[in-house]
Parts: structure tokens; sequence; C-alpha cells
């Protein structure tokens, strides 16, 4: 295992959206750095391109022989590597959108006599029999539980529903 | 339209055939260094802070193989060789990748796996969403 291997993720972690140059068997690569993957240490980056496109590189952690950090990102070059990988179509919320969005799963929940709890800092997550919680927007995709049939129920509920003010 | 050639099966590795457990894996010392070497006092604060970096890490990497999947991809590997490929899919621990229509000086190989370890690079575009 070389030393880049043999880093922990929080040093990893620090590499993050930073342009780097990497030295790897006698070659030299260049971009921003998306991620490393904790697994392999194999560091994924990114150069955007004009015209819409971006080439991304990675290179293999056991390959790597020095990286050196070249200039710092800025939070809109964050938001750029960001929203390449992320699903597209991922829509933000207003707070009252969200509010309507959880007071409507809740009434849809009570309804169908569901027992949930509402936690988190700003009592945003809604946790359902203990099992599942739900976050924010609230949607089928938003569930998360380790039991599978819980979690295939309260999604099919939540997608039946009837709606209040969808923004569908 | 290239007409793939037959399949080539290669003598098995030195690996065997059991899926096993190794403990030179990176997977195996990822988890269990922490237990095992002793560097440093291990507390439960810096353990969750080096998970929260290990899981957003590894999601951001995840999705980037995902969005590599039916994409051409160039590998970079050792002794200078480079291949084209279609990526399919990765196994968990990124020690082999599994391609499509893999170009090779032999002819297009329909299926074919890559070795982790024997690649250096490998690189595709992708159309930025903005």
């Amino acid at each position: 295992m070389n030393e880049w291997c043999r880093k922990k993720p929080l040093e990893w972690q620090e590499y993050v959206n930073k342009e780097v140059k990497v030295n790897a068997a006698e070659q030299e690569y260049e971009g921003w750095v998306f991620t490393v993957d904790p697994v392999s240490a194999n560091i994924v980056l990114v150069n955007l391109k004009d015209g819409g496109k971006a080439s991304v590189m990675a290179v293999m952690g056991h390959a790597v022989e020095a990286v050196e950090v070249l200039r710092e990102g800025d939070s809109s070059m964050a938001d750029q590597l960001t929203s390449l990988f992320m699903p597209a179509g991922a829509q933000s919320y207003s707070r009252e959108e969200l509010e309507n969005r959880k007071s409507c799963l809740r009434d849809w929940l009570e309804k169908n006599r569901i027992p949930f709890t509402e936690q988190g800092a700003q009592q945003e997550t809604l946790c359902v029999a203990g099992v599942l919680t739900v976050n924010p927007p609230y949607g089928p995709e938003d569930c998360s539980s380790s039991n599978e049939i819980i979690l295939s129920r309260v999604q099919h509920l939540i997608q039946s529903n009837p709606g209040c003010q969808q923004d569908q | 339209m290239k007409t793939p050639v037959c399949v080539l099966r290669l003598p098995r590795g030195p690996d065997g055939t059991s899926r096993g457990f190794d403990p030179s894996s990176a997977r195996y010392q990822a988890l269990c260094t922490p237990t095992i070497s002793a560097s440093g006092p291990v507390d439960c604060v810096d353990l969750r802070s080096e998970q929260r970096a290990r899981s957003f890490l590894r999601e951001r990497y995840l999705r980037s193989l995902i969005a590599m999947v039916k994409r051409n991809v160039k590998f970079t590997m050792y002794e200078k060789v480079k291949v084209d490929a279609v990526f399919a899919g990765s196994d968990i621990d990124i020690l082999n990748f599994q391609v499509e229509d893999l170009e090779t000086p032999l002819g297009v190989q329909k299926e074919a796996l890559i070795r982790c370890p024997d690649v250096i690079s490998y690189s595709f575009e992708i159309d930025s969403s903005l």
C-alpha cells in the first residue's frame, strides 16, 4: 500500500473541491477532485469544458505517487461538481413548501392510523412506527428503513396520497 | 458495426475460486484497521466524523460509477496498454470492472472483466446538466 492509500477518509475529504495535479505511473493528471473513494483510494478528477461537457478522469489509488494541490475551489465550483453527478431534476423547495408537504404527509399518515413522531433539530424528519424515517421533501424516495417490507408499504402509501397542493 | 470475436477463456489466476476473506484487501484494512493498529486514541467522536467522511466520499464515488454505465470509457493500463470499452459495472471492492465491447488488438470482446490492479486510470466524457 502506498502513502496515498494509507491516508484516512478525513484526509482524503480535504482534497475534495480542490484542483490538483496527480502523478501516477510516469503520467500527470490535473483536474478538480470530485471525490476519493474510501475503499480503493481512487481519485475522481473533473475538468469542465465549454459546450456543457465535462471530462472525468479517475486515477486508481494503488497507482498514485504524488498529489499536489494547485487551487482551492469556491462554492460555485463545488455546486457545479455536485450537480454533475447527482440525479437530474433535483428540485429545491422553499420552507413553506416543505412545511406544506410535511403537513400533507402527516395528515395522510394520521388518516391511515400510522403512528409517527417528528424528530430532528427543526422537527424536519418524520419517524414512522419507530423503524422508518422520512426526510424532506417527503416523497417516496425520501424514506429510509432497514425493514424492506415496511419500506415498501410506506412508499406505496405515500405514492397513493391523493395529495394536497401538489406541485407535480 | 464491429463483429465480436468468440470468448477467450483464460486460465484462473492464483486467487483460486473462493471469494474468501482476504486480510490484505483494501476493504478489510478499511474496516478492521481501527481495531488493530495503535495509531492513537480512537474515541467516539473521531470515529463518527471519520465514518461521516467515509460515507460522503463513497456516495460520490458510487454516483460517479453510476454516471459511467453505458458510456465509452478509455482505460490506461500498465505495459502501455490503452483500451476502449463500454462500462457495465463494478464489484463492491472496486477490484474488477465489467465492460462490454472491449476493443483489443485481438478484436472486440463482447463481455470482459478488467482487473482494477492492472488499471492506472480511466476516463470518460459526461454532459454537465448546467
